[in-house]
């Protein structure tokens, strides 16, 4: 295909891409919120559910190339469905609308999230491919399955040649990547990069959408995603992770207080996609499903698993359907018998486990994790400090938000001790990376204490 | 005396702080004190306010984010990478939109290997010993040849210069500045 330098055709297969995912995701939101594709039943925010539609259908999509494994049929199959939720879309979109009237303040943060996101092009369009694991593991794995026209055995998953790029590693950027390259007919060092702008779009309407004119919301938006860059623009898969935890925290939190349905299906949703992402959403995944047990448990909140499922039977199924991608992978992975470098479970990582601690390399790893949490547990210190001396109750709501964090952290420590590579090397070129989840984690704690503290002084003045 | 210790919060207070405590020890042997210090002139200036002002921690909490974050450096970033953009945005975008581009990033030899493959029209190669052993260029040939492969039983040999006169049978059959493309049985 020649190529064409216009950037209309970059704006409209943009567009293109985003009408695409809303379709396909709409079928698996839809149903469950309101019972139909074209009427609306259930209270939910317009822009909270586009981007929720959004999500969804980039990981239906994710979920079509790894069940159909070759890139042409699982895109055909793709654009008939989306064409079908599509339709219904605008169907229900054309009676809300005129009921629905944005208000100035959401016509606001909609500008605000197109200009960040045009912002945002700049790195993506400007820097080609270049740091290690973008180029070594990502990028290749989206290089190989765009050669084979298929993220099946014919990509070359088991070849020897590539043992060193952790071919196990979940496929989402790749797998999109490679659509993208597929789409546009030809590779380079930049256009897959797109993928990853893509992949950013419903994180930004999330988190612009919760935000509102408050002073913690300033300082929010400040910390989440924009301390994680370059990882977000870079091909490193961290910051996006990152991001994604941050707003998996919000949307439970915010369901915690809300009890709207949508809020928590915008929370498992977020929650479901970090494990497609890289190993680490796995470890994300346990320690928030940890973390919820805990903030039931301390609370003795009783929970009634069969009501629920009967009332929202729908939402359960729904989120069945996003967990297929997840485990249609494990299941390839495990037939062509793809492991992780790790050694998890093996007598060998027990034994590294024994020596490491030791010979007191756990402090060395405490040390390192340490310094990349020190700035943001200070500043939850600061905030809880100020909540203490004003007798304002904000610990109930950061707990989970802490026992994910702490969960998240022992595993990371656990994955450090068992690790069979050296690991100052280790330590030196991921601590950084790695920490970025539990620093998601406590910029969210101390925002909540903060925005706490906000109201408190809102309160006292009335 | 118990309801004593429990209406006056004692253990909520010792908690804290043996938590601040322990939390100071570690900034101190981790020499990052200063930040045990930013706590305790934070916590003085909290303890003249009696009603709680959002400001009084916003700002200094605005300060750590300005002086520690990555948060300032993105933003830069974001304005550079902008700027170039629009000072040359149909190069940015022709470069964009065309196959193959951006391979200047690559490192030298490996540009250098590419124009070997290219030339002798190569559709699988190994590595002499010496290139295996380094990362950089290993990694970066392979997934920047890619579908073109290593293989172990290939005819081609990729080495660096003086590395095929080590591999007996093998003869050169074209080199560049670094690197040297040999034949084997």
């Amino acid at each position: 295909m020649a190529p064409v330098h216009n950037p209309l055709l970059l704006a409209l297969f943009i567009i293109a891409a985003m009408v695409y995912f809303t379709g396909l995701g709409w079928l698996l939101v839809g149903i469950p919120s309101h019972g139909s594709l074209i009427r609306k039943k259930a209270d939910v925010s317009i822009i909270q559910e586009f981007a929720v539609t959004i999500l969804v259908g980039m990981i239906l999509n994710y979920g079509l190339v790894v069940v159909i494994q070759n890139l042409t049929t699982s895109l055909s199959v793709g654009i008939c469905l989306g064409i079908i939720g599509l339709v219904s879309y605008i169907v229900y979109l054309s009676k809300q609308i005129p009921k629905q009237k944005l208000s100035d303040q959401k016509v606001t943060f909609l500008l605000l999230t197109f200009t960040l996101l045009v912002v945002l092009l700049g790195p993506i369009i400007v820097e080609p491919l270049r740091d290690w694991d973008a180029r070594s593991i990502w990028f290749l794995h989206a290089k190989m399955i765009y050669s084979a026209g298929t993220i099946g055995f014919p990509a070359g998953w088991t070849e020897t040649a590539i043992t060193w790029s952790h071919p196990d590693y979940p496929k989402f950027i790749p797998a999109l990547a490679a659509q993208i390259a597929f789409i546009f007919g030809f590779w380079n060092e930049y256009l897959p990069k797109l993928s990853l702008f893509l992949t950013l779009v419903p994180g930004f309407i999330f988190i612009i959408n919760t935000l509102k004119r408050q002073v913690s919301d300033v300082l929010l938006f400040l910390m989440v995603p924009f301390s994680f860059f370059p990882y977000v623009w870079n091909g490193y898969m961290d910051g996006i992770l990152a991001f994604y935890f941050a707003i998996t925290l919000i949307f439970m939190i915010k369901w915690s207080k809300s009890n709207n349905p949508t809020d928590l299906f915008t929370g498992i949703c977020s929650m479901t996609f970090l494990m497609m992402l890289k190993n680490e959403g796995i470890l994300a995944f346990i320690s928030i499903i940890i973390s919820i047990i805990l903030f039931l448990f301390f609370y003795r909140k009783k929970v009634y698993l069969k009501p629920i499922l009967s009332k929202y039977w729908r939402y359960f199924i729904a989120i069945c359907i996003l967990l297929i991608p997840f485990l249609a992978w494990l299941y390839l992975k495990s037939q062509w018998g793809l492991q992780s470098d790790l050694e998890i479970g093996t007598r060998t990582s027990i034994l590294q486990i024994i020596s490491r601690l030791g010979d007191g390399s756990w402090k060395m790893i405490l040390k390192a994790e340490y310094r990349h949490i020190s700035i943001n547990l200070l500043i939850a210190i600061l905030a809880f400090l100020a909540s203490l001396r004003w007798k304002i109750p904000a610990i109930k709501d950061t707990i989970p938000i802490l026992a994910a964090a702490g969960v998240y952290f022992l595993g990371i420590t656990f994955i450090y001790l068992l690790t069979p590579r050296d690991l100052n090397w280790h330590l030196d070129t991921s601590i950084e990376r790695t920490m970025m989840m539990v620093n998601a984690a406590l910029i969210y704690s101390w925002y909540e204490v903060i925005s706490k503290i906000e109201k408190a002084q809102r309160c006292d003045e009335i | 005396m118990k309801q004593f210790w429990l209406k006056t919060g004692f253990w909520k207070w010792a908690t804290i702080l043996i938590f601040l405590i322990g939390w100071s020890y570690v900034n101190y042997r981790l020499k990052i004190s200063f930040l045990t210090i930013i706590a305790v002139v934070f916590f003085v200036f909290l303890w003249v306010t009696s009603r709680p002002k959002v400001l009084i921690v916003a700002i200094p909490v605005l300060l750590i984010i300005l002086v520690f974050t990555q948060t300032p450096l993105t933003w830069v970033n974001l304005k550079t990478e902008n700027q170039n953009l629009a000072e040359d945005f149909q190069a940015y975008l022709t470069q964009f939109l065309t196959p193959n581009s951006g391979k200047e990033i690559l490192p030298d030899k490996v540009l250098q290997i590419h124009e070997l493959i290219k030339k002798h029209e190569v559709k699988d190669y190994r590595f002499t010993e010496t290139i295996s052993e380094d990362a950089l260029i290993h990694q970066r040939t392979i997934e920047s040849t890619w579908p073109i492969t290593e293989n172990p039983d290939s005819h081609y040999l990729i080495g660096f210069i003086g590395d095929i006169a080590h591999y007996g049978g093998c003869h050169i059959i074209d080199q560049t500045q670094d690197i040297e493309l040999g034949t084997c049985p």
